[in-house]
């Protein structure tokens, strides 16, 4: 299968993070942590993608027999 | 078999060549020699196909011709795809080509209808196949000639639309003999070395043998065995190679493998956006939902606390008491006005105050109230009580008349 990038784990775990908040009878410390790290994962992904700009490497793979 | 005796109409027969003809032969490639050439103004070429002993009226359809590489001459070899197909109201049958291709390179044609067939046949081209793509690549790898357009154009939609993506580019030879060999190496090595998250094969337009790489059967074996996802983008939007057909995706263009390979940084945002309000929205929900539950507890226990009870009931006897002072001193009050009013009737009546006004009364020896004075003999004393003090007086002579003594 496919490995996820670190973005998509991140999208990923905002998106659980939504649904379990949407769950009915959550405790109170419980929605708050997630509410705390749900705001820090999207500071985190809006951070990393806007900081971002485009890298460009050549990829350079040396074989034995050179 | 129609049977001899029973005559058939033309009609019916012509309908049973008609079946028997497009039947046997609903796509085959031929090979000939264009004559009678005519591009028709309606955008549809009419021709004959012929070689030394034969020929064959031809049609291709405007739809079919818009995209060909090379326009067609009269004298020109050349390798036709289609069917074949009867007009019955001229009793004729002609072939209708869906493509042409210059019989130089009509043998590329046969060994890609070949690999095409074979490949299928193993499955490569299954959906089962197919790896899902990542949603937001995070590293891109591009094989592609360093050189061409393609590179650009990837570059340049990608720092547009996903600047947070890595690129790692292995230039690749993408044309002439050497090429398939070098594209296999690029995928391996960018599947087992460059850790990225999709791989994009492919090149810009050119001719069918400038595109043949992307359709030989090394390059497609590579690309299926590529654990990587990979997209290719092989020439342009009618080209479609073997390439094409193994990847996980077929882009139309290298620019649209740019597009469709990473989600634009906006949509991100926006999304990021969408999940800090959906989760904002919900944890002043719970919040106040929270609130409104203790609320509710709070009322419900302070209920049930005996100090507060007990202090309940302490305010409560205060209050009682305070009341009962009240009520006390009310009465206290109400009988004190009472008495004073009694008191004042009473004075009215003391005989007293009848002597502040000046009378006296007369008393004998005995203490008895005189009224008459025959009651006191002449010479008899008693006594006159005045408002400041007793008199004592005699009675000197016979006076029937109440006489004051002083």
């Amino acid at each position: 299968m496919v490995k996820e990038t670190s973005f998509e784990e991140l999208f990923k775990r905002l998106e659980e993070i939504v649904h379990e908040m949407e769950g009915e009878e959550l405790q109170l410390e419980k929605s708050l942590t997630l509410f705390e790290e749900g705001v820090k994962l999207s500071e985190t992904l809006r951070q990393q993608l806007s900081k971002a700009e485009q890298k460009i490497t050549e990829l350079v793979v040396k074989l034995k027999e050179d | 078999m129609m049977e001899s005796h029973q005559a058939v109409t033309v009609s019916e027969l012509t309908k049973e060549i008609k079946s028997l003809l497009e039947g046997a032969f609903p796509e085959i490639w031929v090979e000939g020699e264009i004559s009678n050439f005519i591009h028709h103004s309606s955008g549809h070429m009419y021709f004959t196909l012929k070689d030394s002993e034969s020929e064959i009226r031809s049609v291709m359809f405007r739809g079919n011709n818009r995209f060909m590489h090379f326009k067609p001459e009269n004298g020109m070899k050349v390798l036709l795809f289609g069917r074949l197909s009867v007009y019955a109201p001229r009793g004729q049958y002609q072939l209708v080509a869906n493509r042409m291709e210059p019989a130089g390179i009509g043998t590329l044609f046969l060994a890609f209808e070949a690999l095409k067939k074979q490949l299928s046949a193993e499955g490569l081209f299954d959906k089962e196949f197919k790896k899902p793509l990542p949603v937001i690549p995070k590293r891109i790898g591009l094989i592609t000639s360093k050189t061409g357009a393609a590179v650009q154009d990837m570059f340049n939609v990608l720092k547009r639309r996903a600047p947070y993506v890595e690129l790692v580019l292995r230039p690749a030879l993408v044309q002439g003999d050497d090429a398939a060999d070098d594209i296999v190496s690029a995928i391996t090595e960018m599947d087992q070395h460059a850790n990225v998250d999709v791989i994009i094969v492919g090149r810009g337009g050119g001719s069918l043998e400038d595109l043949w790489p992307f359709n030989e059967e090394s390059v497609a074996r590579a690309i299926f065995s590529c654990k990587t996802p990979i997209i290719s983008a092989v020439g342009h939007e009618t080209d479609i190679s073997i390439s094409d057909m193994v990847s996980d995706m077929r882009a139309p263009t290298p620019s649209a493998a740019a597009e469709i390979v990473a989600p634009g940084i906006d949509e991100l945002l926006k999304r990021i956006q969408t999940f800090e309000n959906t989760i904002s929205k919900h944890i002043s929900f719970i919040l106040e939902n929270y609130y409104q539950k203790m609320d509710s507890l709070h009322d419900r226990f302070t209920q049930q606390r005996p100090d507060i009870m007990i202090n309940r009931m302490r305010v409560l006897n205060q209050h009682l008491n305070v009341e009962m002072k009240q009520l006390i001193h009310m009465k206290f009050q109400e009988d004190k006005s009472r008495f004073n009013k009694l008191f004042g009737e009473l004075s009215i009546l003391n005989p007293r105050s009848i002597l502040d006004r000046g009378y006296a009364i007369a008393t004998d020896k005995k203490g008895c109230i005189i009224l008459d004075p025959r009651e006191v003999a002449i010479g008899e004393s008693f006594r006159v009580q005045l408002s400041k003090g007793i008199l004592a007086a005699k009675r000197e002579k016979n006076s029937e008349t109440n006489k004051e003594v002083s």
